[in-house]
């Protein structure tokens, strides 16, 4: 019976991995169910989900705060060597 | 009626000016390539890297798309291959030098029953601090491009394509020549870590003197 109960019920360590699958669609019917019932019982990996989404979101948010960001530059001497090498090979 | 005909088959040819590529394109490029690099000195490498390519590939510039999205399809290839660089890099069949368990056991309690819940230490806890000010905004993206860069390279390829490019996990698996087990292994990894480090650094931090 405890071996049941030990294929049974996931870990933490299990339902964070099984969250990060359900956010791609990648999770049987079972494991679905497994991690429905660990989530009823688990607040530590509730907040995983909630913090992971944030995650995932801010990630994005990084990549467009990055985009407008003026003082992310390329130094001008890299510039200027590249500037060259493209005038150089487009003149011969 | 013949008129709509053409106008409707009418095709925008765009045009292409190798000398105005680094004055137009090289900052938004570089700034493409550093929030998926991390590391200055590579992202301006593979943005002159980029120029080069485009210059050698010239003749397949047919103008069907804007030589702005044209480079940009080359730094994506390019800093893909970076990535599958840096991950051959290490070795293949072990994921960097730790296992699995040793990993996870920053995390979790390892006896390998349904009871193995969070260390405390290293488990979540309610996040409260939000980024509400620019200033604020300034501070919370930098650290989190700290936390980024302190992933292994393999994990934080496979976390940037996912969440950066939204590229699918078979893609990813695909253009890294990862096993499917491998990317969600390395996937947890970068979440785990990633949240551990933001929770420390920014949205519980010991209280200010």
């Amino acid at each position: 019976m405890q071996k049941l109960i030990d294929l049974f019920i996931l870990n933490c360590k299990q339902a964070t991995l099984f969250i990060e699958k359900k956010k791609e669609g990648k999770l049987s019917f079972i494991r679905n169910l497994q991690l429905k019932l660990h989530m009823k019982a688990c607040v530590y990996c509730r907040l995983y989900k909630k913090q992971s989404h944030i995650i995932d979101k801010e990630t994005i948010e990084l990549a467009k705060y990055c985009s407008h960001s003026s003082e992310l530059r390329m130094s001008e001497n890299k510039k200027e060597e590249t500037q060259r090498r493209i005038k150089d090979q487009l003149d011969s | 009626m013949v008129k709509i005909n053409k106008e409707s088959t009418k095709k925008t040819v765009y045009s292409c000016d190798p000398n105005l590529w680094v004055s137009n394109y090289a900052d938004e490029l570089f700034r493409f390539a550093i929030s998926r690099l991390n590391d200055t000195a590579t992202a301006e490498d593979i943005v002159q890297d980029t120029f080069y390519s485009a210059l050698n590939a010239l003749k397949s510039f047919r103008g069907d798309c804007s030589e702005k999205s044209w480079l940009y399809n080359i730094l994506r290839n390019k800093i893909i291959d970076y990535y599958r660089k840096t991950s051959k890099s290490q070795s293949s069949n072990t994921i960097d030098s730790e296992t699995e368990d040793q990993y996870l056991s920053r995390y979790f309690h390892q006896s390998g029953k349904y009871t193995d819940h969070w260390m405390s230490k290293n488990g979540p806890h309610e996040w409260t601090e939000e980024a509400d000010s620019n200033l604020q905004k300034d501070e919370f993206y930098e650290i989190l491009r700290k936390c980024l860069t302190l992933l292994s390279p393999r994990a934080s390829s496979v976390f940037v394509l996912k969440n950066m490019d939204e590229l699918s996990s078979d893609d990813i698996c695909k253009e890294l020549n990862l096993s499917s087990s491998n990317y969600w292994v390395l996937m947890h990894r970068a979440k785990l870590q990633l949240r551990n480090c933001l929770e420390k650094n920014w949205y519980i931090t010991p209280p200010k003197e």
